[in-house]
């Protein structure tokens, strides 16, 4: 870095390097011009090196840059992580809600704009108008085209068409000039750092408290090719390699802590900068391929010199693919991450393909990617026909409880099996949102055959006294063992349509998911009515519920009490005869107020009527109040904000008894 | 933002902070007395909405420094030390209702130091093409200097050319007509300056952030794929191209 003086010298018998080339191509004057006689190269006369002296002052103005830099990248790693976290913390999944705060589009509900900027929805309360400052009423005279279009719309006054082109000129006006939240922080993020002048996100550190990154280097590494580099192509895909195996190791760093592998690879891969251009994506997908390749080579390789030592991951940018899914536009890395899933990421050829296909129908699912990741690794060993599989963490899981953490663990299955031996699950690791788990979890009898038909599913949960919560769930076709004894993955974590259908997931999953909830379900609507000032609660109907009585069914009753309540309500459905389905459909009030919503719980509690003994108990579920988490809290939060509005959501019931 | 509302109450205090403002160096901090110098405390100071990198170039002893000290500090000397390779300064200025801190490189005329002051084109929003009225050589020099910029700097940099020393009448060989016509021909703004006399030193840097700014403003609203591509490319590959000359060998 300190050759200041002697800087390259050109010898004119070799061929120009690139930078020469590019300037000659600037200049516009053919190639007969000697660039070498150019700019900097004049010096050559006086190749004096610099004095020690100049040296050194020079290099204290470059420290002194350097810190400048350093608190620079600080600061726009702030502006990252808070773009960041407001792109997390959005809470619309479907296209009927609000991008950000997951409110429901409707006459009555929220408004809904069309962010010009990602395309995707948001409600008016979520959005800014761009022509801030003047509302829509006002765009007419605000901009030259809108005036021109104005002038169209006189035009046709008299024929008399007046009214229908000014609506027309009125709704796509005001629509296209709003710009979500995320957007408009984004924009301002591009302002904010610069990216804006540099064409992409200038290198950054981010906040200290993310332990993760603060751990490695804490600069990252940052040498971009560009066009006019003075290397060669070949040089400029070798560093481009370089760079991305630079970049994995970083976060691969604190898994060698832990893990203590002596051989350690990591190919991850890494799309490239790219100007959404087609041909570049098809580049991008070329040097997937290669790589796809080498990193074959190497695995076979390393399993051959050390065993099961050598460690091959195949991480397919979870990171980025969460970010960029909320980004939305940014298709090509996400149709990664879902090919590859569902090529088992064996055939990059095939996905290569595919990508175009995809890429407009991932659009609006792109949001599902923002569970987290979980990186796991599995052996199989064919001689005890057990298949051992370390979860090592998860990262980045979607908040559960009050202060923005989960309490989350992992379930495993090996799926379809109906045995219950095959039913695995980790500890739980307490208040977090990136649990190491390091765990070790082996299922037996596990034949060679099976492998080719079944996959290991993954769903990972809230734990909580009152009933689990789904944080997301993934499956891994197991046929890719029968090649290589042991993977490495990271795989992001999806949502098989929970939200819909309340939480019973696929039927394949079912009797899965049954142990987990086994004791059934419930559809509850709340509503804090403000002209009675009170909390309304129907009770809709229960599903699943257990059998208790000979007959083999129940006859199910809902008590429903708010605590703390001054009044010592208390409240009862009618009784469900003979019916693990009951339908009820049954409203109760409570008195209170708005203010007092927030510290009080409602606790629900289903029981099976019985003559001469006592209720058999069968579910019981609080929402609100200090321990709810999950989807009770949020329901519980929902109907707080949102007076009279009914809030209709499915719960699980828990086993414990609550009093 | 509480920073903002500590930046409020100094606000009252001083009635300074009309439109275009400068902020002392180390303005916010009370130990306004420390030993320190200046810009060590304005360079870590984080409070600000944008940073723009300006670069001033120009043949030896045109003025670069001497500007750059009179816009930064206020001060001038005649004596002539030569720069050695390249200097910065950092000044925030409030613009538009935002802080915009300004790092601006003075680099040193001399062909010897090509290697160096070249490196920090990369980094650079905006350029001060600086000639000296009463040399004709350094004026002839301004193309050559040009071709540099085009060479080395981000494509959407902007220049201002600056004909310095316009307090030596006497001996001014370059007349303001043929320094406008060559700015036009170039496609830049132009402006007289001296730095001795304090004359449109901070018009030139007020214009520059100016153009920047609307520059800015432009790039995003023309061209909203601009982000999507480059935040996606800039998480994939982790290396962007930032203004991180510095490192830079080449």
């Amino acid at each position: 870095m300190v050759d200041f003086g002697t800087g390259e010298r050109i010898n004119r018998f070799v061929c120009p390097n690139d930078r020469q080339l590019a300037l000659r191509a600037k200049l516009n004057t053919g190639w007969s011009v000697k660039t070498a006689t150019l700019g900097y190269s004049q010096r050559t006369p006086h190749t004096s090196p610099l004095a020690a002296e100049e040296q050194e002052a020079i290099v204290q103005v470059i420290q002194r840059a350097e810190k400048l830099d350093l608190s620079e990248q600080q600061r726009i790693g702030k502006l990252v992580e808070k773009l960041e976290n407001m792109r997390r913390n959005a809470l619309g999944k479907t296209s009927s809600q609000c991008l950000l705060c997951g409110d429901n589009f409707g006459l009555l509900g929220a408004q809904k704009i069309v962010c010009m900027d990602c395309r995707r929805l948001a409600c008016t309360k979520c959005s800014i108008d761009t022509l801030a400052g003047r509302g829509p009423r006002h765009i007419y005279q605000s901009s030259p085209k809108r005036s021109r279009l104005l002038a169209n719309v006189k035009h046709l006054t008299k024929r008399g068409k007046l009214r229908v082109r000014k609506a027309f000129v009125y709704s796509t006006a005001s629509r296209e000039h709003w710009l979500c939240m995320i957007c408009a922080e984004t924009r301002e993020m591009w302002k904010k750092s610069g990216a804006w002048f540099y064409k992409s996100i200038p290198k950054y550190v981010l906040p200290a408290d993310n332990s993760r990154i603060s751990r490695t280097k804490s600069v990252r590494t940052s040498r971009r090719y560009k066009d006019d580099d003075s290397s060669s192509d070949e040089e400029r895909r070798m560093w481009g390699r370089r760079k991305r195996a630079n970049s994995s190791t970083e976060s691969a760093l604190d898994a060698l802590d832990q893990e203590q592998h002596n051989y350690h690879v990591r190919n991850s891969i890494y799309s490239r900068q790219n100007s959404s251009g087609e041909s570049q994506v098809s580049r991008e997908m070329d040097s997937l391929k290669t790589q796809m390749s080498s990193m074959t080579l190497n695995e076979t390789k390393s399993c051959e010199e050390s065993g099961n030592e050598s460690r091959q991951d195949i991480e397919f940018s979870p990171d980025a693919t969460r970010r960029e899914s909320s980004a939305g536009r940014s298709l090509s890395d996400w149709n990664w991450s879902m090919e590859n899933k569902l090529d088992e990421r064996t055939s990059p050829s095939t996905s290569s393909i595919n990508s175009s296909v995809f890429k407009s129908i991932n659009e609006e699912k792109s949001i599902d990617a923002s569970l987290g990741v979980i990186e796991l690794s599995l052996t199989y060993d064919q001689e005890t026909l057990t298949l051992h599989c370390t979860v090592y963490r998860a990262k980045n899981l979607i908040p559960m409880d009050m202060a923005g953490l989960s309490d989350p663990f992992c379930k495993l299955n090996i799926l379809p099996n109906a045995k219950m031996s095959t039913r695995l699950r980790t500890k739980t690791v307490h208040k977090t949102r990136n649990p190491e788990f390091n765990e070790n979890l082996t299922f037996y009898d596990i034949s060679e055959s099976d492998l080719m038909r079944k996959s290991l599913h993954i769903l990972v949960v809230d734990d909580d006294k009152y009933g689990h919560d789904y944080m997301g769930e993934t499956r891994i076709k197991l046929a890719k063992l029968k090649y290589q004894n042991t993977i490495y993955l990271t795989v992001p974590l999806e949502n098989f349509g929970q939200e819909q259908k309340g939480p019973v997931p696929t039927t394949e999953l079912t009797e899965w998911f049954d142990d987990l909830w086994s004791r059934g379900q419930i559809l509850l609507g709340l509503c804090y009515n403000t002209k009675k000032r009170a909390l309304v609660v129907s009770v809709v109907r229960c599903v699943n519920l257990l059998p208790m009585d000979n007959n083999g069914l129940s006859d199910p009753f809902v008590k429903l009490q708010l605590k703390p309540d001054p009044n010592h309500k208390k409240h009862k459905t009618s009784i469900k005869w003979k019916n693990l389905n009951p339908i009820f459909n049954e409203e109760f009030a409570f008195e209170t107020r708005p203010t007092e919503l927030s510290t009080q719980s409602l606790y629900i509690t289903v029981y099976d009527k019985d003559y001469g003994k006592s209720n058999d108990y069968l579910g019981g579920l609080i929402l609100g109040g200090t321990g709810s988490k999950g989807l009770r809290l949020k329901h519980w939060l929902d109907m707080i904000r949102y007076p009279d509005h009914r809030h209709e959501q499915w719960h699980n019931l828990t086993e414990d008894v609550l009093d | 933002m509480p920073g903002d509302h500590a930046f409020d109450l100094k606000k009252r205090r001083s009635h300074r902070l009309i439109s275009w403002v400068e902020i002392p160096l180390g303005y916010f901090s009370d130990s306004m007395a420390g030993a320190d110098p200046k810009w060590q405390k304005d360079a870590a100071d984080q409070n600000f909405d944008y940073m723009f990198k300006l670069l001033i170039i120009g043949n030896s002893s045109v003025g670069k420094t001497s500007f750059l000290f009179r816009y930064a500090d206020d001060s001038f000397t005649s004596a002539f030390v030569s720069t050695v390779g390249i200097d910065f300064k950092v000044k925030t200025v409030f613009r538009h209702d935002k802080r915009v801190k300004l790092q601006i490189w003075d680099t040193a005329g001399q062909e010897r130091y090509r290697t160096i002051t070249t490196a920090y084109y990369r980094g650079a929003m905006g350029f001060i093409l600086m000639y000296d009225i009463t040399n004709e050589e350094s004026f002839n020099s301004v193309q050559d200097w040009v071709t540099q910029i085009k060479t080395y700097s981000w494509d959407n940099a902007q220049v201002i050319l600056v004909g310095n020393k316009c307090d030596m009448e006497d001996e001014r060989v370059i007349s303001f007509e043929r320094g406008k016509q060559l700015a036009e021909q170039l496609g830049v703004e132009f402006y007289e300056t001296s730095a001795k006399e304090n004359i449109n030193v901070k018009a030139v840097f007020e214009r520059l952030v100016d153009i920047i700014c609307d520059k800015m403003s432009d790039s995003l609203d023309t061209d909203p794929t601009l982000m999507s591509s480059g935040a996606k490319g800039q998480r994939l590959t982790d290396a962007p191209q930032g203004p991180q000359a510095a490192n830079c060998n080449c």
